[in-house]
């Protein structure tokens, strides 16, 4: 292999800026950000949307709505005067499509305020991406790459070793020193073009977003066919450089009484969140996800799934207890003193205004067994409860740090009637420590407190290398 | 090394300097594999150790290569601008043969500044299917510039179709010609023809000049020729007449013959991992190979596509989906539930979107029932196993192909509203050929299903021909960037050839009200 490769960019006098100089740049020019039209994916991407100098993957199989997140975040950007860089790839953005996102916000005449370009190979790309790293002139605040997959797929069709492609396979050379292999090389190219990418979001304060396509990957072992992000790596290089990725899926839907028709649906999984990875690269269970709906007009929150969806079991509980009052689920932040270990405790959970904590609630479903548990549940449901709905904190602080800050629930969510909060099934989730700590709280529910862990670790237990970069 | 010519034909033209570094070094560069993307990725200092060529030599050849690139994308090379060939179609008087437009200056005139969204809009067009309902569903057509799909079962109406664009990029606004590949049997003349007399017969104005003279055709029967044909002949096509439109009819069919092993397996035709290639594993091996074709003739159309602004539409046939395992599972789960109000011949999905129109009187008990195969059993409270389902098992197979193909595939799905029986037994247990690479290099897809003749009320043999009167058929978008997706309707084939049905159709009310926006 080489050595990580960077280009001489002295030769062009890059002004190389600091990121803490970039950050300070970033704070004294109070950045706007860019909002997708869902607030709940907004506050995944840090609050308030998406923030200048944040790359962001978001993956998806074909019709997950990835475009349309993307679009409607240059919609956002145009709308308040930014100019947009939309890179094609091997496809056309369908600018009926975005007119008419332009249109809903009243600025059709503003589509000229978006440059596209169209790259037909990584070699164009990565040539693009050093011009715009130093072109002084590039006011652009946003980027969009769609989608770099293509690219990929063209460099390095599947079997190119063996078939005769048009990258030459010159055999007299294979011993040569310095020979890649394809391999290898496409190894080093996700790398490069992601620390590049990484590097073009940092310098010039420019939200990028990659838009990615999923892969179908064999199992070890046989099973069915997993689906993972199309252009990945297996040592995180790619994942690394993201503050950001999610995943778009779809999911079937019971017959319920929606107004959203199901084909508007899309799941939306949180692989990584202010570079804090989430579900690492194992996604065989991804459980952190909340609902949108995706139609021509846009990206929409859809709330009434968002509660069920997010709820999970517990919840089913929690609602059967409490007949469903609305208003007394309205809880941003829980913590681990206040798992629910049925859904009644839920009522206890700590307030609104802090992070949700990527603490996860145990999904004992039927916890008959635990009866007492639940009952103590319940007092404190009641109690706190009864103050007018001021619900108090407990002792969050002490261990606040311990804990990750994930998302913020959007508050029209939670407000929305069925009452929300990302909530995961834990024991699957975790390894057999995190389950033995499972096991205490669900016992004595009254001194959770000394248990308040560090970072989850994702289920294959390599969490820490993702979490920051 | 060798790409480089490939990727950016007209360097030499672009970057005279290039040409004699290259003729110097292109030896050593490529002897040691180094290609044009490592050349703008790798650091030079690397280049130069690896193919021993002096680090100023390197340096030159970087900047010059990198130059080039940014020329093409940002539309400086007036060679190379699709901005220019886009203003020359659009300034074009519609009968006039193409000729070279002195445009070409203009569009690159905003230097380095790319080019903007609107000199796209302004040459990205859609060619309409020809009929009010398909074009609607279709927010005007195909477009240009991308790689659509319509793929459905023999008979269902896909040549039809195709058919139909060929005529329809002849009519203003678009004025240009089609050219029409075929790959398994002749292109159906005696149809066109009939095709042609009808629209002929419209009165409508441009279609008088309709000819089919401004349609090639090719036959291609072997894969080889295929990528032969696509990758050298075409783009010299498509200068030549003027082409707005390539059809591929149908692009699965070389694949299918050279590899008559693998298409049972169709939908677990997979991109494999380097890793899944160990010696001795010949079917894996063939169908990477597979995959390997399929990736660079899909790669080579679509780069057509963008580059020449053309509309590439290809037919593709499905093949039957065998169950997989979790789904036969819940279907044992599901025959359990003997009382379940869900009738026999439903279908084993895993879901009850495919539950019948008549049981509503008691939906959530239908629920709790469906539910319960599929949940942790130990739930008691009804509230509580009816949201058990949102996180049940299937959730561990979530990530796997089976289950999210449903969506992309067109067969399978949850569709709100459907009552039509004979539809919802068309929606399921197909999947197209040539799995997730292929359907991952696609801008569009659209499915045709055919709802089962027998499944239609009536008497079938009495009358000869009755039952292909009443075979109905629905068209959907599967996914594609300009249209919205999994929205259903009707059609029928008629002379002129495919015609949605209106709301005169009696029971297709729900349908044609999907059909709307």
């Amino acid at each position: 292999m080489d050595p990580p490769s960077s280009v001489d960019y002295s030769r062009h006098r890059l002004p190389t800026q600091s990121v803490a100089a970039a950050l300070a740049t970033q704070l004294d020019h109070d950045y706007e950000s860019f909002t997708t039209g869902s607030e709940a994916l907004d506050k995944s991407w840090g609050g308030n949307g998406l923030e200048r100098g944040k790359l962001v993957e978001i993956c998806g199989a074909p019709g997950a709505g990835k475009t349309t997140i993307a679009l409607q975040l240059v919609a956002d950007a145009v709308s308040k005067g930014e100019q947009v860089c939309w890179i094609d790839t091997l496809s056309q953005c369908a600018v009926s499509r975005l007119e008419t996102l332009l249109g809903e916000k009243d600025i059709e005449h503003m589509s000229s305020s978006i440059l596209r370009y169209q790259v037909i190979s990584l070699a164009h790309l990565f040539a693009l991406i050093a011009h715009m790293t130093i072109d002084p002139s590039l006011t652009t605040s946003l980027v969009v790459v769609d989608n770099i997959s293509l690219l990929f797929a063209k460099e390095f069709p599947p079997a190119s070793e063996n078939a005769a492609s048009q990258i030459m396979s010159n055999k007299t050379a294979t011993n040569r020193e310095g020979f890649e292999k394809q391999p290898e090389r496409r190894t080093r190219l996700i790398a490069d073009i992601a620390s590049r990418l990484q590097r073009l979001s940092a310098s010039r304060m420019v939200a990028t977003i990659v838009l990615n396509q999923l892969a179908t990957r064999s199992v070890i072992g046989g099973g069915p066919l997993e689906l993972a992000p199309f252009v990945n790596s297996a040592n995180y290089t790619w994942s690394h450089a993201f503050h950001h990725r999610v995943l778009l899926l779809r999911k079937h839907v019971p017959r319920t009484d929606l107004e959203t028709a199901k084909r508007h649906l899309r799941f939306v999984f949180i692989l990584k969140s202010s570079g804090i990875a989430i579900q690492s690269t194992n996604l065989s269970r991804p459980d952190q996800f909340f609902v949108i709906k995706v139609t021509k007009n846009g990206v929409e929150d859809e709330e009434h799934m968002f509660g069920a969806m997010t709820g999970a079991i517990s919840m089913a509980e929690s609602f059967a207890a409490s007949g469903h009052n609305s208003e007394e689920h309205y809880y941003e932040e829980f913590s681990d003193n206040e798992y629910g270990v049925d859904g009644t405790e839920l009522a206890a959970r700590a307030p609104a205004e802090g992070n949700l904590k990527r603490k996860r609630s145990t999904t004992t479903i039927g916890s008959s067994e635990s009866s007492e548990v639940c009952k103590i549940a319940k007092e404190n449901a009641r109690s706190v409860a009864t103050e007018d709905g001021e619900h108090t904190n407990n002792d969050e602080d002490d261990y606040s740090s311990d804990t990750v800050d994930l998302v913020k629930l959007p508050e029209a969510l939670t407000k929305s009637g069925t009452g929300t909060f990302p909530q995961v099934r834990e024991a699957e989730m975790l390894g057999s420590q995190e389950g033995a700590h499972m096991e205490v709280q669900t016992n004595e529910p009254e001194i959770p407190q000394k248990f308040g862990r560090t970072i989850v670790p994702d289920s294959d237990g390599e969490s820490d290398d993702d979490v920051f970069f | 090394m060798s790409d480089l010519l490939t990727l950016l034909p007209n360097v030499y033209q672009t970057s005279p300097s290039l040409r004699s570094l290259l003729d110097r070094h292109s030896a050593a560069l490529e002897q040691c594999n180094i290609t044009t993307v490592d050349l703008v990725s790798l650091d030079p200092r690397t280049i130069c150790r690896r193919a021993r060529i002096s680090l100023n030599d390197v340096n030159k050849i970087v900047d010059a290569v990198r130059d080039a690139l940014n020329a093409e994308t940002m539309g400086l090379s007036a060679s190379q601008s699709n901005a220019a060939v886009a203003n020359s179609r659009v300034t074009r008087a519609p009968s006039s043969t193409p000729t070279p437009s002195a445009a070409l200056n203009t569009a690159g005139s905003d230097s380095f500044r790319g080019r903007n969204m609107e000199v796209l809009g302004r040459r990205q067009m859609m060619v309409e299917f020809g009929d009010e309902g398909i074009d609607r569903l279709l927010n005007g057509g195909a477009m240009t510039g991308s790689l659509t799909e319509i793929v459905g079962e023999s008979g269902v109406g896909k040549t039809q179709l195709l058919l139909r664009l060929c005529f329809s990029i002849q009519q203003p606004p678009h004025n240009r010609t089609a050219i029409y590949i075929c790959t398994e049997s002749q292109i159906s003349t005696r149809r066109m023809e009939s095709m042609l007399r009808q629209l002929k017969a419209q009165q409508v104005p441009g279609y008088q000049n309709l000819s089919m003279d401004r349609i090639q055709t090719a036959m291609c029967q072997y894969l080889e020729t295929l990528e032969h044909i696509v990758r050298y002949q075409l783009p010299v096509a498509i200068e030549r007449f003027d082409v707005g439109l390539v059809i591929v009819d149908s692009i699965a069919a070389n694949f299918r013959v050279e590899d008559e092993a693998s298409t049972d397996s169709g939908f677990g035709l997979t991109t494999p991992t380097p890793k899944g290639k160990g010696p001795g594993n010949s079917k894996a091996r063939k169908l990477a190979k597979r995959a390997g074709d399929i990736v660079r003739l899909g790669t080579c159309l679509k780069e057509m596509a963008v580059k020449h602004n053309i509309a590439v539409v290809v037919a593709n046939q499905v093949s039957d989906l065998f169950e997989p395992a979790y789904l036969q599972h819940q279907r044992a789960g599901l025959n359990m539930n003997t009382n379940t109000s869900m009738s026999a011949s439903m279908p084993p999905l895993p879901s009850s979107a495919v539950s019948p129109p008549t049981p509503t009187e008691n939906p959530r008990g239908e629920q709790i029932q469906i539910q319960t195969q599929v949940s942790n059993p130990g739930s008691q409270d009804a509230a509580a196993s009816r949201m058990t389902q949102y996180s049940l098992p299937t959730d561990e197979s979530m990530m796997t192909y089976d289950y999210q193909a449903k969506w992309f595939t067109g067969w399978g799905d949850d569709m709100d509203d459907v009552k039509d029986e004979t539809l919802l037994a068309a929606m399921r247990m197909k999947t197209p050929m040539l799995g997730m690479s292929w359907t991952n290099l696609l801008d569009g897809r659209i499915a045709l299903l055919k709802g089962s003749p027998k499944a239609v009320e009536g008497v079938i043999g009495a009358d000869g021909e009755g039952w292909e009167q009443r075979t109905r058929r629905w068209m959907k978008v599967v996914f594609s960037p300009w249209a919205e997706s999994a929205v259903l309707l009707e059609y029928e084939i008629w002379e002129g050839g495919v015609r949605s049905l209106k709301e005169g159709g009696g029971e297709n009310d729900d349908e044609d009200e999907l059909g709307e926006f």
